[in-house]
């Protein structure tokens, strides 16, 4: 099992033009999975998701040298991640001119035509009752249930306070209860 | 509920989703992270190569300003763009150009080889312009100067008078008013010449050919030939060898013949043949 490297030695090995690279593969190693496992679950389809962490990854490489340690640097780059799948699914929806909640019917119909989802019916379903949750409520379960995120490193990528976000939750988690016991 | 309470002690209180398998149900192609990290680090270098420097420069504010000029361009080839619709050409005009200029050269070269037909002698027109300013000095020379010779003064006024007085002539013939040729056109002359040839002409024809029978008769080989030979020999020729046909012939003639008197009649026709 490898040693994981300390952001700290990261972020000081980046601040070196000699060692930028290697503190940079460092961090590709270290978060590329992570990073790339939020974004799955919010757009669901792969190669969407493949998308959206290259370009994730390509602006934390510009912006790292104005990184300033007033965050941490994993709920820096969650928050860049979180914003590129809004976007996206931003985008998503003026092309296809639907609402918001039709996206979520479409990731639907693509969790239940993908080749890259082998999880069991109950999975299935959860990943169904999920999709059925506003954006944001989406966020807050995955990062809870998927991730085990704090609420305070949660606050600190989507810009919402504790409270909110403990609520948030809750709400989520309800109706996710209610659609596994109404739903077959 | 509690969702600080440990990581996953919260799910206690949801027993629908606790039954449900918390592992990740999501997979990837096989070896996908292992190429990732080649696939991102590539991406940013195209995007370094894409941002960096190649090494072009601009002036100083630039960018800042080309917005500015572009509009003011804009704005310029919309005000020429006015002024030239003062201007119009006619129809198909720029579509025909080509087609007539090219004719017109076309031409032009024809013209150029017929031109050839002249010619003038080699360096002609190199030495025109010399040879040109030569004959003027030559000629204002000559008008200028005299020849070296000179005259007494008024000679050529009085050489007239002079010349005059010494020949026979004394009288000097002062006419007045206004002299003109009596042939004063070339048609009225060869109108002249051409009555005359006409009045010759026909004098000597009308005088050669006879205008009554018996001079027509006069001037005939017949008699011409006749009037040698004796009268008596003629009479003595018809009575011997006259018959009927010519009986016929000069019964048919309108002059009746007096047998009696044919001897007096041939006599006297002879008598005044040979006059």
């Amino acid at each position: 099992m490898s040693v994981q490297v300390e952001d700290s030695e990261i972020l000081r090995k980046f601040q070196d033009e000699k060692t930028r690279n290697e503190a940079f593969n460092l961090l590709l190693k270290k978060y590329q999975q992570k990073l790339y496992w939020h974004i799955r679950r919010m757009v669901i389809d792969h190669d969407d998701a493949d998308d959206i962490v290259q370009d994730t990854f390509i602006k934390i490489w510009k912006n790292l040298p104005g990184f300033r340690n007033d965050a941490q640097l994993y709920t820096w780059m969650y928050r860049i991640a979180t914003n590129e799948c809004i976007t996206f699914l931003n985008k998503k929806k003026q092309k296809n001119n639907i609402p918001l909640d039709d996206v979520a019917y479409e990731l639907a119909d693509t969790l239940a035509d993908s080749s890259y989802f082998n999880g069991d019916q109950a999975q299935a379903k959860l990943q169904q009752a999920i999709l059925t949750l506003p954006e944001k409520q989406r966020l807050v379960f995955n990062m809870k249930y998927y991730d085990d995120m704090k609420y305070e490193e949660m606050s600190d990528v989507l810009g919402t306070s504790v409270g909110a976000l403990k609520a948030s939750f809750h709400l989520a988690v309800k109706k996710i209860e209610t659609y596994l016991t109404t739903r077959d | 509920m509690n969702s600080d309470r440990g990581n996953r002690e919260w799910i206690n209180d949801y027993m629908s989703l606790k039954q449900v398998n918390p592992n990740n149900p999501f997979t990837v192609p096989e070896g996908y992270f292992d190429s990732l990290n080649e696939i991102i680090l590539s991406k940013i270098r195209l995007e370094e190569l894409k941002n960096n420097s190649t090494g072009f420069t601009v002036p100083e504010n630039y960018f800042d300003e080309l917005a500015g000029n572009i509009q003011a361009r804009i704005n310029l080839e919309e005000a020429l763009d006015k002024e030239t619709t003062g201007f119009t050409v006619p129809e198909n005009y720029f579509d025909e150009l080509a087609s007539n200029i090219q004719s017109r050269i076309n031409l032009e070269e024809a013209l150029d080889k017929e031109a050839t037909g002249f010619e003038v002698p080699e360096g002609y027109f190199d030495n025109l312009q010399q040879q040109i300013q030569s004959r003027i000095f030559v000629e204002e020379a000559l008008t200028a100067q005299p020849e070296g010779f000179s005259v007494p003064e008024n000679y050529f006024d009085n050489l007239t008078a002079n010349i005059l007085d010494k020949t026979s002539l004394q009288e000097k013939v002062q006419r007045h008013g206004v002299v003109r040729k009596l042939f004063a056109t070339a048609a009225f002359k060869y109108a002249t010449a051409a009555c005359l040839v006409i009045a010759v002409g026909g004098t000597i024809l009308l005088s050669q050919n006879p205008t009554t029978p018996q001079e027509a008769h006069n001037k005939s080989f017949l008699h011409q030939s006749l009037s040698v030979i004796p009268v008596e020999d003629i009479q003595n020729y018809l009575q011997s060898h006259l018959d009927v046909s010519d009986t016929h012939t000069l019964m048919d003639e309108s002059k009746q013949v007096d047998a009696e008197n044919l001897s007096n009649d041939l006599q006297s026709a002879l008598d005044s043949t040979s006059q």
